[in-house]
């Protein structure tokens, strides 16, 4: 069995690394522990079995792990939030220059076109600008952890 | 060995048939058993396990139960209800692939 000592150093590993899910930190721990427990059975000093066990465990970082995780909780979310952005900008877009094409040779009154201009930019406001300004946030998010 | 991009499609299905022989399994002994079992041709990148787990058990096909050993936890992955009942239809669906896939290389006889 590994002293808590050991175990803290491989969990700072983890939690230095990018893991933040507690429960694949719960996962990795146990999976690293098993791993340097093999490695030691087999006669090699704890800290050659904690180097073997991060190549064997974790060759591409930890953070890879984290990321493919996220990703899979998140693709079907993701992808919906998606549909809804896009379609909504559509609709907002299609709104703005239908009022202006009808306004154009007056088939509707400068209110009504006024009215579906301001409908249009406010739909534009509060779907497409917010996803717009939280995608470029997560993107420099993700930019700033791969520094 | 084979691929990682070969083993991508095929590891939910791996992991529903084991856990359906065995009770409850945790990641490392899940890792070793398909070693153990394809005598070394299939090795699982911990890398893709620990998603497919989590997100399988997100989907609800899977649970867990965590075990303390000494100073750190163990989860243990067990089939849920809808879990067992997804066990034989992707079997089932892979076992055709794996059929499919076999007509589809194998060398046809030729007419003389």
């Amino acid at each position: 069995m590994i002293e808590e000592t050991r175990l803290e150093l491989v969990r700072s590993y983890l939690i230095c690394n990018g893991i933040t899910s507690q429960d694949l930190q719960d996962d990795l721990l146990d999976h690293f522990c098993c791993v340097i427990e093999e490695n030691m059975e087999a006669g090699k000093s704890f800290d050659e079995s904690l180097s073997g066990a991060i190549a064997r465990v974790t060759p591409d970082g930890p953070l890879e792990i984290q990321n493919d995780l996220n990703y899979l909780l998140t693709v079907k979310k993701n992808i919906m939030l998606r549909k809804l952005v896009f379609t909504t900008s559509y609709i907002s877009v299609f709104i703005i220059l239908l009022g202006a094409a009808m306004r154009i040779p007056q088939i509707i009154s400068a209110d009504l076109a006024l009215l579906l201009t301001m409908v249009g930019i406010l739909l534009f406001s509060v779907s497409t600008v917010p996803y717009f300004f939280y995608s470029r946030y997560m993107q420099s998010v993700r930019n700033l952890r791969e520094e | 060995m084979y691929s990682r991009e070969l083993l991508k499609g095929i590891l939910k299905p791996i992991i529903l048939k084991l856990l359906s022989d065995n009770s409850r399994m945790y990641g490392y002994e899940i890792v070793q058993k398909v070693k153990e079992l394809s005598n070394h041709k299939i090795l699982i990148k911990e890398g893709s396990l620990y998603p497919a787990l989590h997100s399988l058990t997100k989907e609800g096909y899977l649970q867990t139960e965590s075990v303390m050993i000494g100073n750190r936890t163990r989860k243990y992955y067990k089939l849920s209800s809808s879990g067992k009942g997804q066990v034989s239809p992707a079997l089932d669906e892979l076992l055709d692939f794996a059929q499919t896939l076999k007509t589809l290389f194998e060398p046809k006889p030729t007419i003389a």
